[in-house]
C-alpha cells in the first residue's frame, strides 16, 4: 500500500517540477524573443540618429541682403559652390550640389530668424549630406556593381572620399527624428507630426470614449432594469469588443466622411473612429469593476439612506476606479498602435506640417511606420525601425500610467 | 420531549436527577430507620442512621458539583434550566432532612426512650415518622417521574402533619406535667418531634420545586383550592 | 400566530401592554419569486425596547427584520404583502420616499461594513448626505457624539483620520452602530451584530445596547438564545417562516408556552 503510495508521491512531484520547468522555460524563451527582437530593431535604428554633414562657411558679409527677402537657396548654393568640386558644368554642378540635403536652406532660414544678428556676418553652418551620401558614408558602397546601377556614380564617390580626406566630414548625434515632420529626404524626417497627430486623435478618442462608456457601464449595471433586452445589448457589447478594427474604420468612412462630411484625415474623424473601437472595451472593464466592488458597500450605504444614484457615484464608482481607468488606459493603448481603421479615413496621406488643430489634417504614428515601411529609400529603414521604437516608448508611457494610476486610486478594504 | 442533538447534555442531566433521586432514597431509607429506631430503641441503628448521613452529604456535593459544571459548560434554558436550578434546592432539602434523621439518632443515644414511660407518645411519634416518610416518597416519586399532580396533594396534606405536631407536644406536655420525674426521658422526645415536623416540611418544599421544574410557575400562587391537572413530561 | 399547524397553543401576546407600540406589522407575507419565505406573520414592537428574533438558519427573521426600512426592495424576486406601519404609517405606501424612511432606521450587519473612508467620514456620512448639518463643527460634535455614544470614541479620538478598515472587527462594528446614529433614527435594527466578533467585543456590543435602549428602538436577530436572554426584553422565535411565540424574554426562557419554541431554545432542535 504504502509503495503504491510513494510512487504516486514521486509521480505528483516530477509531474510538478516539469511544471515548473515548462513554466520557466516559457518564460525564458519570451524574454529572449523580447531581448532579440528590441536589440536588434535598437541596432537596426541606430543609424537614423546619426547624420553626416559639413561644416560649410556662410559668407555674409559680403552680401546685401534685406532680412525679409533672402533667398536661402540661392545662399545655400552659392557657398556651397565655393568649395572645390572641379566643375566645369552647369550638369557637374548640380550633381555636387544634391550630395547635400535639400533641407539645408530651411536649416539655414531657422538659423538666421533666430539671430537675425548673422546678417551681414561670415558664420559656419553644419549641414547635412543627402541620403545617398549619408549612407554612404554609414555603409559603404557595393563597388562590384556597375555605374548605371548604382545611387552614387563614381564622380560623386570620389568627391565624397575626397570630402573625408581634408577631414571636413563630421557626424553628429540628430534629433530630426524628434524635431521634425515627414519628409521625402529620409535624412530629416521625423516623427514629430505624427506623434502630435496621435495625440490628438487619442485626445478625442478619450473625450467621446471615457464618460459615453462609463456612464453606459453604470447604466447598465446599476439602473436598466434586468430583462431581455439588456441581455442582448450585453452579448453585442462584448462581442463588439472583438470586431476586427478595420471594420470600424469602414463604419467611419461611411458615418464620419461620407454621411457628416467630416473633413478627411483629421485627428478628429480618427478619434471618433478610434473611440468606437475602445467604447465596448471601457464599458467591459467598467462593469467588471463594479461588480467587483463588495455588495456589502452597497446595503451599508442604502441602509444609511442614500438613493441608488447617490450609492453608485458615491460608492461603488470611487472603489471601482483603479478597475476603470485600467480598463480605459488598455483601451486607448491598443487604439494608440492602431493603424487599420485610419488608413480608411484617409490618415494616411504625406502630412509634412505639424498639426496645429482637431481638424487639420495629420497622420497617425503606427500609420507613419507603415509608411516608411513602404518606403524605397534605404535610408527610411533605420527611420522605421526608430519610430517603431519611438511606438513602443509611448506605449510603455502609456501601460505605466495605468499602473500608477491604479495603485494610486487603489481603495483599501 | 426529545433528545438533546448533544447526548452528552442529556447524559448530564440525568446524572443531576439520578442523584438528587439517590439522596431522596437514602433519605427514605434513613427515615425507615428512625421509625425502627423508634420502635426498638436499638442503638447500633442509631449509630448506623449517623453513619449514613456521610453518604447523602457526599451525594448532595456530587450533585452540586455536577450543577456547576452544566450551568458553565451548557448554559441551560427553559426546563433544562429548572431542571438544573431545582436540583440544587431539592438537594439542599434533602440533606437537612439528613441532618433531622441524625439529630433524632443522636437524641436517641443520648437518652433512653423506654424511660420516658410514654408508649402512646413513642407511637404518635411513629406514626408521624410513617406519614412524613410517605409523604417524602411521594414527592420524590413524582420528582422522577417529572410529574407533579401527587406533589401537589402532598402540599396541601403539610396542615395534617402540623396537627400531628400539635397533638405529639400537647401530649408530651401533659406527660410532663403528669410525670415531672421523666421530664428529662420527656424533652427529647419533644425535639424528635420538631425534627420529624421539620422533615415534613423539607418534603414539602421538595413538592413546591417538583412542581415548579414540570410547570414553571410557584405553587405558592395557586389557590389551594383548585389544582390543575399537569400533563406528564 | 400559527398557520395551522399541530401546534394550536396561542403565543404569549403580539403586543405588550407596556409599552406604546411604534411597528406594527399584521398578515406579513414575502416571497422570494415563487418560493415563500415569511407566512402570515403579525409582530408588533415596541418602541424604547430591545426586541430579539430567534430560530434556526432560514426561518425567515433576517427577511422580516429587512422588511422593516424595505431593505428587501433591492432584491428583484422579493415580493411583500400585508401591512406594516411605523407610527401609524404605512412604510410600503406609494408615497413613501424609500430613502427617507431609510434615513429614519438604522441597520446594522452581520460582517462589519464600514465604508472605505476615514473614520469621521463614515460617521459623518449620514448627515452630510441628509443635509442635516451645515457647520464644520456641528459636525464635528455630532460626529464626536455619535461616537461616545457607541463607546468608541476613547479608543479612537485621536484617529480619525484613519481609514475605517484599519480599525478591529469589534470597533469597525461600533463603528458601523455610530454611522447608524449619527442620523437619529429612531429604531436601529441589527442583524447577527456580534456573529463576526470575539466575546468581548460581544460583550461591549451588549453593553452598548443596554444603554441604546433607553433612547432608541431596537429590533435584533440574534442565533444565541442566551444573547437574546441578556439583551432583549421581548423575543420573537420564528421557525420555516411561520412566528411561533413571542413573548416577554423572561417567559420565553423559563417556561415558553410552545412546544417548538422550547425545542429549540434547549437545544432539542437545530
Amino acid at each position: 500500500m504504502s509503495k503504491n503510495i510513494n510512487s504516486m508521491m514521486l509521480k505528483r512531484q516530477s509531474a510538478e517540477k516539469r511544471f515548473r520547468f515548462y513554466g520557466q522555460a516559457s518564460l525564458a524563451i519570451a524574454l529572449i524573443m523580447l531581448v532579440v527582437i528590441i536589440s536588434s530593431m535598437t541596432y537596426r535604428s541606430i543609424p537614423a540618429f546619426t547624420n553626416y554633414g559639413l561644416n560649410l562657411s556662410i559668407n555674409l558679409s559680403k552680401e546685401n541682403i534685406a532680412q525679409d527677402n533672402i533667398n536661402y537657396r540661392r545662399l545655400i548654393r552659392d557657398n556651397i559652390s565655393l568649395l572645390d568640386s572641379g566643375c566645369d558644368d552647369r550638369k557637374c554642378r548640380k550633381e555636387f550640389l544634391r550630395l547635400f540635403s535639400s533641407g539645408a536652406a530651411y536649416e539655414l532660414r531657422d538659423t538666421i530668424e533666430n539671430d537675425p544678428s548673422l546678417i551681414g556676418k561670415d558664420f559656419s553652418k553644419f549641414i547635412l549630406f543627402s541620403d545617398d551620401a549619408d549612407l554612404f558614408y554609414k555603409f559603404g558602397i557595393d563597388n562590384s556593381l556597375p555605374e548605371s546601377e548604382r545611387r552614387l556614380n563614381d564622380r560623386e564617390i570620389t568627391w565624397l572620399n575626397g570630402f573625408k580626406e581634408l577631414g571636413l566630414v563630421e557626424k553628429r548625434f540628430s534629433t530630426n527624428l524628434f524635431t521634425n515632420g515627414d519628409s521625402r529626404e529620409p535624412e530629416i524626417a521625423g516623427v514629430l507630426g505624427a506623434v502630435i497627430g496621435s495625440l490628438l486623435t487619442i485626445l478625442i478618442t478619450l473625450i467621446i470614449s471615457f464618460p459615453i462608456g462609463v456612464l453606459s457601464a453604470i447604466y447598465l449595471e446599476s439602473f436598466a432594469p434586468k430583462n431581455k433586452l439588456t441581455d442582448f445589448i450585453e452579448v453585442n457589447i462584448n462581442n463588439l469588443a472583438a470586431v476586427p478594427s478595420i471594420v470600424f474604420g469602414l463604419l467611419g468612412l461611411a458615418l464620419f466622411i461620407n454621411f457628416f462630411g467630416m473633413p478627411r484625415s483629421a485627428p478628429l474623424v480618427g478619434g471618433c473612429v478610434l473611440s468606437l473601437m475602445t467604447l465596448p472595451v471601457i464599458i467591459i472593464a467598467t462593469r467588471a469593476s463594479l461588480q467587483s466592488v463588495p455588495p456589502s458597500i452597497r446595503e451599508a450605504a442604502l441602509a444609511v439612506g442614500a438613493s441608488e444614484m447617490q450609492v453608485v457615484f458615491q460608492h461603488l464608482l470611487p472603489a471601482a476606479l483603479p478597475g476603470i481607468l485600467t480598463g480605459t488606459i488598455i483601451g486607448l493603448a491598443r487604439a494608440f498602435g492602431e493603424s487599420a481603421p485610419l488608413l480608411l479615413i484617409g490618415m494616411v496621406a504625406f502630412v509634412v506640417d505639424i498639426p496645429g488643430s482637431f481638424t487639420d489634417p495629420a497622420t497617425a504614428l503606427p500609420v507613419q511606420v507603415y509608411l516608411w515601411a513602404d518606403s524605397p529609400e534605404r535610408a527610411f529603414v533605420a527611420k522605421t525601425s526608430a519610430a517603431t521604437l519611438v511606438l513602443i516608448f509611448l506605449l510603455i508611457i502609456i501601460n505605466l500610467a495605468a499602473v500608477i494610476l491604479r495603485k494610486k486610486y487603489q481603495l483599501k478594504w | 420531549m426529545t433528545e438533546h442533538i448533544v447526548s452528552s447534555y442529556d447524559d448530564d442531566l440525568k446524572e443531576i436527577s439520578d442523584g438528587v433521586i439517590s439522596m431522596g432514597g437514602e433519605v427514605l431509607g434513613a427515615l425507615n430507620n428512625i421509625e425502627t429506631l423508634l420502635k426498638n430503641n436499638d442503638h447500633e441503628l442509631a449509630q448506623k442512621i449517623i453513619k449514613n448521613d456521610l453518604i447523602i452529604n457526599d451525594l448532595g456535593q456530587s450533585v452540586e458539583n455536577k450543577v456547576f459544571n452544566i450551568l458553565a459548560s451548557r448554559q441551560p434554558m427553559a426546563i433544562d434550566l429548572r431542571i438544573v436550578f431545582s436540583a440544587v434546592k431539592i438537594s439542599l432539602y434533602l440533606e437537612r432532612c439528613g441532618d433531622m434523621c441524625k439529630g433524632i439518632s443522636n437524641r436517641v443515644l443520648k437518652g433512653d426512650l423506654n424511660e420516658a414511660q410514654s408508649p402512646e407518645t413513642i407511637s404518635l411519634l411513629v406514626n408521624m415518622c410513617s406519614m412524613v416518610h410517605s409523604n417524602l416518597r411521594i414527592v420524590m416519586e413524582d420528582y422522577s417521574k417529572k410529574e407533579c399532580e401527587n406533589s401537589v396533594k402532598v402540599w396541601k396534606s403539610d396542615s395534617e402533619i402540623d396537627s400531628l405536631y400539635s397533638e405529639i407536644l400537647m401530649d408530651i406536655l401533659n406527660s410532663i406535667k403528669t410525670n415531672p420525674d421523666a421530664t428529662d426521658a420527656l424533652v427529647p422526645l419533644l425535639f424528635i418531634a420538631r425534627y420529624l415536623e421539620r422533615v415534613g416540611d423539607q418534603a414539602t418544599n421538595v413538592a413546591e420545586e417538583t412542581y415548579f421544574v414540570v410547570t414553571g410557575e410557584d405553587l405558592e400562587g395557586l389557590e389551594k383550592t383548585e389544582v390543575e391537572n399537569e400533563t406528564t413530561f | 400566530m400559527v398557520d395551522g399547524t399541530e401546534n394550536d397553543i396561542k403565543p404569549n401576546g403580539n403586543y405588550s401592554s407596556d409599552n406604546n407600540l411604534l411597528i406594527d406589522c399584521k398578515n406579513v407575507d414575502v416571497f422570494y419569486g415563487d418560493k415563500q419565505a415569511l407566512y402570515n406573520v403579525s409582530l408588533g414592537i415596541n418602541e424604547k425596547e430591545v426586541t430579539s428574533l430567534i430560530g434556526p438558519s432560514g426561518c425567515g427573521k433576517s427577511t422580516f427584520l429587512r422588511c422593516l426600512n424595505r431593505m428587501n426592495d433591492v432584491i428583484d424576486s422579493c415580493s411583500i404583502s400585508g401591512n406594516i406601519t411605523i407610527n401609524g404609517e404605512d412604510i410600503y405606501n406609494p408615497n413613501i420616499d424609500v430613502v427617507e424612511l431609510r434615513s429614519r432606521i438604522g441597520m446594522v450587519f452581520q460582517k462589519p461594513n464600514p465604508f472605505p473612508k476615514s473614520v469621521f467620514d463614515n460617521v459623518a456620512y449620514g448627515p452630510r448626505l441628509h443635509g442635516k448639518i451645515a457647520d464644520k463643527d456641528e459636525m464635528s460634535h455630532k460626529v464626536e457624539a455619535s461616537l461616545v455614544r457607541a463607546g468608541l470614541w476613547d479608543e479612537i479620538k485621536d484617529r480619525l483620520n484613519e481609514p475605517g478598515t484599519s480599525l478591529s472587527g469589534g470597533q469597525q462594528q461600533r463603528l458601523c452602530i455610530a454611522r447608524a446614529i449619527a442620523v437619529d433614527p429612531e429604531i436601529i435594527l441589527m442583524d447577527e451584530p456580534c456573529s463576526a466578533l470575539d466575546p468581548i467585543a460581544t460583550a461591549k456590543i451588549e453593553e452598548l445596547i443596554d444603554e441604546l435602549k433607553t433612547n432608541y428602538t431596537i429590533v435584533i436577530v440574534t442565533h444565541s438564545m442566551q444573547q437574546a436572554a441578556r439583551v432583549s426584553q421581548r423575543t420573537a422565535f420564528f421557525h420555516l417562516g411561520n412566528l411561533i411565540e413571542v413573548g416577554d424574554t423572561e417567559n420565553i426562557f423559563r417556561s415558553p408556552e410552545n412546544e417548538q419554541t422550547e425545542a429549540y431554545v434547549t437545544g432539542r432542535y437545530g
